[in-house]
């Protein structure tokens, strides 16, 4: 089924469709001028990493990266790294358990036969609670590299309870989603001017209307006899008509139209890749770069605020990238503590040099997306001041199926007061609830926890 | 679908805590609740839809060692069923296009369905964000657009379309779409739609638009299971005619319920429960309730997953070579063994595997250790079943294990609530074994471990016979295989040696036959048993029989009516 959205086409060349844009578009303009936009991405790569993914001491900053965050160096300032933080829960090797709380702070539904989160994200929670679109075309985008599967082993990012949001991994399906209607260049190709003598086309968009309507009140009227979970969920189709409407009603350009905030908003080349294979190193990497791109100019177009990166999935094997025949998982990952020799990319090495090259390999991807936002000027500092990149992985350190230790890594954010440039060794164990919570409160919102522990309180020292 | 549980052969260098059990989920909605706190590590409690078949805390000897629990029958549940609304899925959506207009459509690049981790068609993970909300419409507005005068007209009760047949048009094609009589409420409704749809010059438009509007509602999109309107302030209800027509027809046959179904229900002979058994019973008689079947079936066997399966070449040459055979072969295997006609689980464990060709036959006989005279008997003998259980280089006995455990037997293992890895020593040497057995017997060596793999990992042994592939073999490494094992916390308990007798002892299994019903219910209820006693699935497994025969268990499961139905 192409994605042609006759009617929505023909609603931009209304007269109607041109009325609805213009208050809108004076909205925008007046956001932007008035405030830096706030951002936000979630990352996730899988696995975990080793012990020297951790900084030494020493360096200008009191920290010094070592080799599988070698990419970063340069950003040092934009990052803040926390020791003896935990995740709050764990079940059997903690894969699923990991990625199911890694940015909700939730259990799942039901172990067993339905382990997705049961509760929202934190994206999601800005998103609800806050005025963090700003009026953006799209809530928010989830983009991956991953084989298309949808269990929870593949979420990062819930709506609510039960309610997990599929990453978009084709990147010519999520440039045709965010972009619908932008025109790239630098000239913003102004809407047709009302044309009255087309009543066809206004009598669509009452259709149209009167349709989304109709189905609303047949939604309202089915939830009268459900349950609370239920209603939940027909809420949940609710929310995505009333979407709909805001998108079959919006201009080219979304409602914002030919504002851009940051950079130039420009066109990212998605046709020519069509190699989705998670084994080939050179495949991956474009994918990946494609994806951050993507997020990238979604933010100079101010097409969204909110992205979420994720690379492959939790518990995932890798056999067959960076040229290792094994499995990452159990031959390198595992038994990084020994020195048995393996193969990557033709040479030989340890396994724990392997597993340095394997974390590296993970962390180069964000790397890149954070490089490109500080490189994108934005009022007196970069795009990256105004957004804050959290990356997380699925297990404690070393990969040990332990909830221990996790590495959450901040990047950015520096304009909304996160305290980046530190290396934050905890006194004692921390639940990963305090850095969810001080997130929501850095962006604004006054949680006083989150997820299972609605009291835990911020983490000391990452907001300022 | 994916294989859930204990991490591979690096679990030996983990460890588990002592006390692994078999979940015993016996009280409805069983199962401990998750009490973690920060910084402390804590299991998290089943929803009781574990396998708990047993009943009472696991019985050891007086050295510790689990013994044998006889089957006991399950306690009778009287848990309600939720009001619900269940989406269709991609398919199911496509095939009432087609009733309710003639009229087909492309779904392929609909929104991903979410996988729940069960069965692809549960209800709570039906949900509807804007990218699918906006698949519908755009596939509403081609649809519609695309029918000729000719066929609007036909659909038409009066022949014609004209304002004066609005309203007998939009209640017949409403009642179609909506797979039950339309309401003055709805007549209404889309009345206004039409109404703001008419004033131009192209007379056909109104009437596309109430179409597109119909294929857009939520009681087209939705199997509602509410209950009569009159019924709203009733805490406990019981489905329409019409809805039990919906729940019957979708759940047998993927299909919605056709014009003699209908009928029946507007009738109002639904609710008699041998009226709604005689219409079972015909549905059961379509070969689309065969595909369906076959849809359980392979879920069930997690034979989608199978796609995924990747292999070494250099350690299994030819895999992909033979890759669609193994699927002609599981496909041969449940036509013989999982039919409506004469299916049954005794039949799927243990009924010989079909040959699906000589290439395929010869790969199976490549390794060069394999003896020639092996047997592959049953779903465990099945090639994608057991590839799809292993890594790309080596069987895994854990994988294996953990499937007859979950899928055949419905019984989850359980770690114990205060479960919490131990951190890794640092300094600790890999070990070095020669054999896959070798490796997954080091979970044995560690008491931490073996808690949990003794459980699991001597299910597995009794499938090494079979390579990662699901290749023949009697050697490995040049070492003689031992495919000795044991079932243990099972009905059936007793030492058994090799993929046949473990077929064999399954196939006497009480608690495999319950498990088969469970499944069932699993599937053609769209959501998971709150417990082993719910009505449907005792009268599925006393309908079954000695041999679980697959079509009165599954008659029996659809026509149940000893349960409530709840707003909750």
């Amino acid at each position: 089924m192409p994605r042609n959205l006759m009617s929505r086409r023909r609603i931009l060349k209304s007269s109607l469709g041109a009325l609805l844009l213009l208050p809108l578009l004076r909205q925008r303009k007046l956001q932007a001028q008035a405030a830096n936009p706030k951002r936000l991405v979630l990352a996730f790569t899988p696995d975990s990493n080793p012990p020297e993914w951790w900084p030494t001491a020493g360096g200008e900053l009191g920290f010094t990266l070592q080799g599988p965050l070698e990419d970063f160096r340069g950003l040092e300032q934009h990052l803040m790294f926390i020791r003896q933080l935990d995740h709050s829960w764990t079940y059997d090797n903690h894969h699923v358990a990991g990625i199911v709380q890694l940015f909700t702070g939730a259990r799942w539904v039901a172990q067993g036969s339905n382990e997705y989160a049961a509760g929202p994200s934190i994206d999601q929670v800005l998103l609800r609670d806050t005025d963090i679109r700003g009026g953006t075309a799209r809530p928010s985008i989830h983009l991956g590299a991953d084989d298309g599967r949808t269990d929870a082993r593949h979420i990062i990012c819930y709506t609510g309870s039960g309610q997990p949001i599929i990453n978009e991994i084709n990147p010519q399906r999520a440039f045709d989603d965010i972009f619908d209607g932008v025109t790239f260049g630098g000239t913003q190709e102004p809407p047709d001017p009302p044309d009255p003598s087309d009543p066809a086309a206004e009598r669509e968009v009452a259709v149209e209307q009167r349709q989304l309507d109709v189905n609303v009140e047949e939604l309202r009227e089915i939830q009268r006899f459900l349950g609370q979970e239920e209603r939940e969920k027909l809420e949940l189709h609710v929310t995505s008509l009333e979407e709909l409407r805001a998108r079959i009603t919006a201009a080219p350009g979304g409602d914002g139209g030919p504002v851009t905030v940051g950079g130039t908003c420009e066109e990212v080349a998605t046709r020519s890749f069509s190699s989705r294979d998670l084994t080939n190193e050179t495949a991956l990497t474009e994918w990946a770069r494609i994806q951050a791109d993507l997020i990238v100019n979604a933010f100079t177009c101010d097409r969204t605020r909110i992205a979420s990166l994720s690379f492959s999935f939790s518990g995932g094997h890798h056999n067959g990238l960076l040229g290792f025949s094994g499995s990452w998982h159990d031959d390198v990952a595992h038994v990084s503590r020994t020195n048995d020799s393996v193969s990557v990319r033709g040479q030989t090495m340890t396994t724990r040099q392997a597993f340095i090259e394997f974390s590296r390999y993970w962390g180069s991807h964000i790397a890149y997306l954070t490089r490109r936002l500080s490189e994108i000027t934005e009022g007196d500092g970069s795009m990256l001041d105004n957004t804050l990149v959290i990356w997380g992985v699925e297990s404690g350190t070393n990969h040990s199926h332990n909830p221990r230790d996790m590495q959450y890594l901040l990047a950015g954010g520096r304009n909304m007061g996160f305290q980046t440039g530190q290396f934050l060794q905890l006194p004692s164990t921390q639940s990963v609830h305090r850095l969810h919570t001080s997130v929501l409160n850095g962006f604004g919102h006054p949680a006083a926890g989150f997820g299972i522990e609605p009291s835990s309180g911020p983490l000391a020292g990452v907001v300022g | 679908m994916r294989c859930k549980g204990l991490g591979g052969a690096a679990l030996a260098l983990l460890g588990l805590t002592a006390g692994c059990v078999t979940d015993l989920g016996e009280q409805p909605g069983g199962g401990s609740a998750p009490t973690g706190s920060s910084g402390q590590a804590t299991g998290t409690g089943g929803n009781g839809s574990g396998g708990g078949t047993g009943g009472g805390g696991p019985v050891v000897d007086e050295d510790g060692n689990v013994i044998s629990r006889p089957f006991t029958e399950p306690v009778a549940d009287p848990a309600a069923i939720p009001a619900r609304a269940w989406l269709l899925t991609h398919e199911q959506y496509a095939r009432a296009v087609r009733q309710v207009l003639g009229a087909s459509v492309d779904v392929s690049a609909f929104a991903l369905e979410l996988d729940n981790g069960e069965y692809k068609n549960h209800a709570d993970v039906g949900l509807v964000r804007v990218d699918l909300a906006q698949d519908y419409a755009e596939t509403a507005e081609e649809v519609t657009a695309g029918l000729t005068v000719a066929a609007l007209q036909a659909l038409s009760p009066t022949g014609t379309l004209d304002a004066a047949s609005a309203d007998a048009f939009i209640a017949a094609m409403a009642s179609r779409a909506f797979r039950r009589p339309a309401a003055s409420e709805d007549v209404q409704r889309f009345r206004g739609l039409f109404d703001v749809a008419s004033g131009g010059d192209d007379a056909t438009y109104p009437f596309r638009a109430v179409l597109r509007g119909l294929l857009t509602s939520p009681y087209f999109l939705y199997r509602t299971e509410i209950g009569a309107r009159a019924e709203e302030a009733n805490p406990a209800f019981q489905l329409t005619d019409h809805e039990l027509a919906t729940f019957a027809s979708f759940s047998l046959t993927g299909e919605p319920p056709n014009a003699e179904l209908l009928s029946a229900a507007d009738r109002g002979e639904l609710r008699d429960p041998a009226q709604l058994r005689t219409h079972v019973d015909a549905l059961l008689a379509s070969p689309t309730a065969g595909e369906q079947l076959k849809r359980f079936l392979t879920e069930w066997l997690e034979v989608d997953a199978f796609e995924e399966a990747t292999k070494f070449e250099e350690t299994f040459p030819g895999f992909e070579s033979v890759r669609a055979a193994m699927q002609a072969e599981v496909d041969a295997f449940l036509a013989q063994s999982g039919s409506v006609a004469t299916g049954s689980l005794t039949a799927l464990l243990t009924s010989p595997v079909p040959s699906a060709g000589p290439a395929l036959d010869a790969f199976y006989r490549s390794d060069p250790t394999a003896a020639g005279t092996e047997q592959r008997i049953g779903l465990l003998a099945l090639g994608t079943v057991l590839s799809h259980l292993g890594k790309p280089n080596l069987t895994s006995p854990t994988m294996r294990g953990l499937f007859v455990r979950e899928r055949i037997l419905c019984q989850h293992v359980q770690l114990p609530p205060d479960f919490s890895p131990p951190p890794l020593s640092e300094t600790q040497e890999r070990a070095q074994p020669e054999t896959t057995r070798e490796l997954y017997e080091l979970h044995a060596s560690e008491p931490v471990c073996a808690s949990c793999h003794q459980l699991i990992d001597p299910i597995g042994f009794n499938l090494e016979g079979f390579d990662g592939a699901g290749r023949f073999r009697t050697h490995e490494n040049g070492i003689a295989l031992d495919t000795a094992g044991a079932l243990v916390e099972t009905d059936v308990d007793r030492p058994v040696t090799g993929s046949v007798e473990l077929a064999e002892a399954l196939g006497e299994s009480r608690w495999a036959a319950e498990c088969m019903a469970r499944q069932a219910y699993r599937f053609y209820y769209g959501r998971t048993e709150p417990s082993r006693g719910v009505a449907p699935v005792i009268e599925a497994r006393t309908a079954a029989g000695a041999v679980t025969e697959l079509r009165p268990l599954v008659a029996a499961l659809v026509s149940s009516s000893g349960f409530q139905r709840v707003r909750q």
